[in-house]
């Protein structure tokens, strides 16, 4: 599983695809104050942005992956998590 | 440099947009500067004859005398050639910049100055202590 | 920040005004350096000032407006009436902004789209085709909308625009939107935001896709389409121009300002000029780089320091002990004594009206004074109350005088849109017309300028519309291809006049009578009676104007009977005359102030009236013999002409004067559509009144315009003659 989900805190690993969408949409609904630790994601499917954009979990460290940087960064996560 | 009966230095704004001259004064005033104000570069230097200040602020586009003419001249009035200068325009060329420091200002800001920066820069050229916040 | 905004508020409507004469004046004399200057000199003015404030869009316009006068002035572009009329449409919307932030406080929703369609306009180029610069940026409306941090981000230049909306089920066909982008060469923006306000995550269909993307490349388009090559249905690309980010990022960054800014006076140590500038600047560098160590909390001797100013190495050395990051003891800041502004002084409206209301009370009372002196007799103490009254009376006059004179505002306010006016109208109607104001100095009170710049308007508009020909028909008729068309104020007898002349077309008498027949208003041996002038008097008929082929026979349009209503309402008149071929004049005459009304006092079966004497033609005595009785309408002929005559006392329902008279006293009364002689008893002083309007029970009275107390404490009842014929 490229999300691992440890209580309140999911790591995003490597490639998070489509299959991700569902365990992550019950996880984030499920949980009081999630937060993501993205920085180990290298791909970050659509379907998981839109999710994490609807939740805004709190993002404890923002991905490494240059191109999701610059996306999470200018998204209302990347404001949020300063 | 601060004068000594408690006023605080005196910093001559000279800029014929009267919203930045006012957003000038409101900004220096609340940091306990004693502004006056110019709205071309002959009553720039007019006032500033009349009483020399610690600092000039000084735009670049205005009719009668431009800032560039009017720092020219106050560099060479003997009594008035060392006053610091800074000029404000809202061009961020690097060749703006040049062309003011050509023409005797000490600093260049790009309008609109955000307010600590002018005040920053304000203190730092008339000597006053800088304070907790304005150093980093 | 309200002071200061309110502050832009007025400098932006003076600059904008300014911006709009230099404008015409540029347009007239492309030349012209002057008005080029004043022009660039506003945009840019309102560039810094409105950078101070949230109104990006307003700077944008702004911005470009001064781009394109500085390629004007340096000569890289040419004035044309088309680029004119964009730098007018650009002044216009700046105008509509500046009136919407005096409103509500911020510019409307559609401000960025509308700034950036305009900016494109101005920046078209010379040659102004649709492909000429800009690019596709009204498909992009967002791309006018960029946050300052997004447009640095993106840059300046040609850039392609993404617009990519993915098919909500893309989940299921495998597409993954956000991957594409990674495809995209040179991406400098991407904006990922919902295309609907997101449900709460309870209710979202996780598959079902949401977003929308914007992005911006500095790939060409070719280059940006194949990422999208999978999904072209659902992605729009294009190419916009960016013109450069207006605001910098702040200079000092994150470094200490205090040592960039002491870098920055080493080199200008560095900097070229003769000895004597060089020199100069090594004096204000020291002083400079002694304040800033002050300030840092290290003060060092100014000798010390002027003698490391002497060349860049030693101030360098001087300051390599670092520029301090030592933090000063912060001062207790004194609070500087706020210099009180000099200021323009404004009043309310309506405390204006109570000191004229006051002032006219006085001059009544002032007026009783009079009967008073004269029943002291002729003792001492009746002379001094005599010496008294006088001082008194000059005094209120005085003081009457100066109130008046507080309200009295140049008539360039009711001028000042004109230019534009008659340019736009002019250039749209394909006339070229001369406009001549004169008199813009002429004072008026502000109520009546306030009645007076609608028909203003209404009248040079008709000038241009009907009465100015085209340049071929006017150049076939043997005049000068540019129409005139000439504004004139000026003061007369206690009243302003306002003369609005062409030398157009004019009015041709016999297609008015003609009109008049056709339209039912006259019969035909009326129409043949009227003589030239009362002919062309019918422009001001109510129902006369208003259809178009009259325009076309008339040379005169739709409304007049409106310039009349209201003129008359404002208690003035209005007069034509016009000579076929060679143009027409309208004048507007107006009273000074609307509320002091100069009357002729008439007295009919024991009573006082007034009539306004901006309708008083004239007063005259007119032996019985002269007037001409069919049964019982009555005519006399005055002045060359036939003028009804009408008796006051059988308008008011008093019984006929049954004294034996040779003659009878009558007020010629100019109406607009005609003169009417009122036959009165008497006729008496010409007095200021100040006009009381009917009230109570008497509201209901037709035929009167008011009462009013001459200075004696009579009553009179001044009339609405229009209301009562």
């Amino acid at each position: 599983m490229p999300i691992r989900y440890d209580a309140d805190l999911a790591c995003f690993e490597a490639a998070c695809t489509v299959e991700d969408t569902l365990p992550l949409a019950e996880w984030l609904e499920a949980t009081a104050a999630p937060r993501v630790d993205l920085s180990a994601c290298t791909e970050l499917h659509t379907a998981l942005l839109q999710l994490l954009l609807a939740a805004r979990p709190a993002v404890t460290a923002g991905p490494e992956d240059a191109f999701l940087a610059r996306v999470i960064s200018l998204s209302p996560l990347g404001r949020g998590a300063g | 440099m601060t004068g000594t009966d408690g006023s605080g230095p005196r910093v001559l704004v000279v800029d014929d947009a009267v919203t930045v001259r006012a957003f000038s004064r409101r900004v220096l005033e609340a940091d306990g500067f004693v502004v006056d104000e110019a709205v071309n570069g002959i009553e720039g230097l007019e006032r500033a004859m009349a009483a020399p200040p610690d600092l000039v602020i000084v735009d670049v586009n205005m009719r009668k005398m431009d800032g560039y003419t009017m720092l020219r001249v106050l560099r060479r009035d003997p009594g008035l050639r060392d006053v610091p200068a800074i000029m404000i325009s809202t061009e961020s060329k690097a060749s703006d910049r040049e062309q003011a420091l050509l023409a005797g200002a000490n600093w260049y800001i790009v309008k609109p100055p955000r307010p600590e920066v002018l005040v920053e820069a304000a203190r730092l050229l008339t000597g006053r202590p800088l304070g907790g916040e304005g150093a980093p | 920040m309200s002071e200061l905004f309110d502050q832009f508020i007025v400098e932006a409507q003076e600059l904008l005004e300014t911006a709009g004469g230099a404008l015409l004046a540029l347009e007239r004399d492309p030349a012209d350096r002057a008005s080029v200057d004043e022009l660039f000199r506003a945009f840019h003015t309102l560039k810094g000032s409105s950078a101070l404030f949230d109104m990006a869009p307003f700077t944008r316009l702004v911005h470009a407006g001064e781009d394109t006068l500085s390629l004007l002035r340096d000569g890289r572009r040419g004035m044309t009436p088309d680029l004119a009329d964009r730098l007018f449409r650009a002044l216009d919307q700046c105008a509509r902004w500046v009136a919407a932030l005096e409103e509500a406080g911020t510019l409307p929703a559609d401000a960025g789209e509308a700034a950036e369609a305009l900016a494109r306009g101005l920046s078209g180029g010379p040659a102004d085709g649709a492909a000429a610069g800009g690019g596709e940026v009204e498909a992009f409306p967002w791309v006018a909308g960029l946050t300052d941090e997004e447009r640095r981000a993106a840059g300046e230049g040609t850039l392609t625009a993404i617009d990519y909306t993915p098919d909500p089920d893309c989940f299921f066909t495998g597409d993954d939107p956000l991957a594409l982008f990674r495809r995209v060469p040179d991406l400098r923006l991407l904006r990922i935001e919902p295309a609907h306000p997101l449900p709460p995550l309870a209710q979202m269909d996780p598959y079902r896709c949401v977003l929308r993307f914007r992005a911006l490349s500095g790939a060409a388009v070719e280059a940006v389409t194949p990422a999208f090559r999978s999904v072209p249905d659902q992605v729009r690309t294009g190419s916009v121009t960016l013109s450069p980010a207006f605001t910098p990022p702040a200079a000092a960054a994150q470094g200490s300002l205090a040592a960039t800014m002491l870098e920055e006076q080493t080199r200008i140590l560095d900097l070229p000029g003769s000895a004597a500038e060089r020199e100069s600047r090594r004096a204000a560098v020291a002083r400079a780089v002694a304040a800033i160590l002050t300030a840092l909390g290290r003060p060092t001797q100014r000798a010390a320091v002027a003698a490391a100013c002497g060349d860049v190495g030693s101030l360098r050395r001087f300051l390599a002990d670092g520029p301090g990051e030592t933090p000063a003891v912060s001062e207790p800041r004194p609070s500087a004594p706020s210099a009180a502004p000099r200021r323009a002084l404004r009043v309310e409206p309506e405390r204006m009206d109570a000191l004229m209301a006051l002032v006219g009370e006085l001059s009544v009372v002032k007026g009783q004074l009079g009967p008073l002196v004269r029943r002291a007799g002729d003792g001492e103490m009746a002379r001094d109350l005599k010496a008294f009254a006088a001082r008194v009376d000059s005094l209120v006059g005085d003081l009457r005088h100066a109130a008046l004179r507080l309200r009295l505002l140049p008539l360039a306010r009711v001028f000042d849109p004109l230019p534009r006016l008659v340019r736009d109208t002019a250039r749209r109607l394909d006339k070229t017309v001369e406009l001549v104001l004169e008199g813009a100095e002429t004072e008026a009170d502000k109520d009546i300028l306030d009645v007076l710049g609608e028909p203003l308007l209404h009248l040079v508009r008709n000038a241009l519309d009907h009465g100015i020909e085209m340049p071929e028909r006017r150049a076939a008729a043997g005049k000068p291809p540019a129409g005139t068309l000439r504004v004139r104020a000026f003061q007369d007898k206690g009243g302003v006049v306002v003369e609005v002349s062409d030398d157009g077309a004019g009015i041709d008498p016999a297609a008015m009578r003609r009109a008049a027949v056709a339209k039912g208003l006259l019969d035909p041996d009326a129409a043949a009676a009227l003589s030239d002038a009362d002919a062309v008097r019918l422009v001001f008929a109510p129902g006369f104007s208003t259809a178009g082929s009259v325009s076309e026979l008339s040379g005169r349009g739709v409304g007049m009977d409106a310039v009349r209503a209201a003129a008359e309402r404002a208690g003035g008149r209005v007069e034509i005359d016009s000579t076929p071929g060679n143009g027409t004049r309208v004048c507007l005459l107006l009273p000074l102030t609307l509320s002091i009304t100069r009357v002729v006092v008439v007295e009919a079966a024991g009573s006082l009236y007034g009539i306004p004497v901006a309708l008083v033609g004239g007063v005259q005595r007119v032996k019985r013999g002269e007037i001409r009785a069919v049964k019982r309408a009555e005519s006399v002929v005055l002045r060359d002409r036939v003028v009804p005559l009408v008796r006051l006392r059988r308008l008011l329902g008093q019984p006929e004067d049954e004294r034996a008279r040779a003659d009878d006293c009558v007020v010629l009364a100019e109406l607009g559509d005609g003169p009417v002689a009122v036959a009165v008893d008497d006729v008496g002083e010409r007095a200021d009144v100040v006009l009381r309007p009917m009230t109570g029970v008497l509201r209901g009275l037709r035929g009167y315009a008011g009462t009013a107390v001459l200075g004696d404490g009579r009553l009179i009842l001044v009339l609405d003659l229009r209301e009562l014929l």
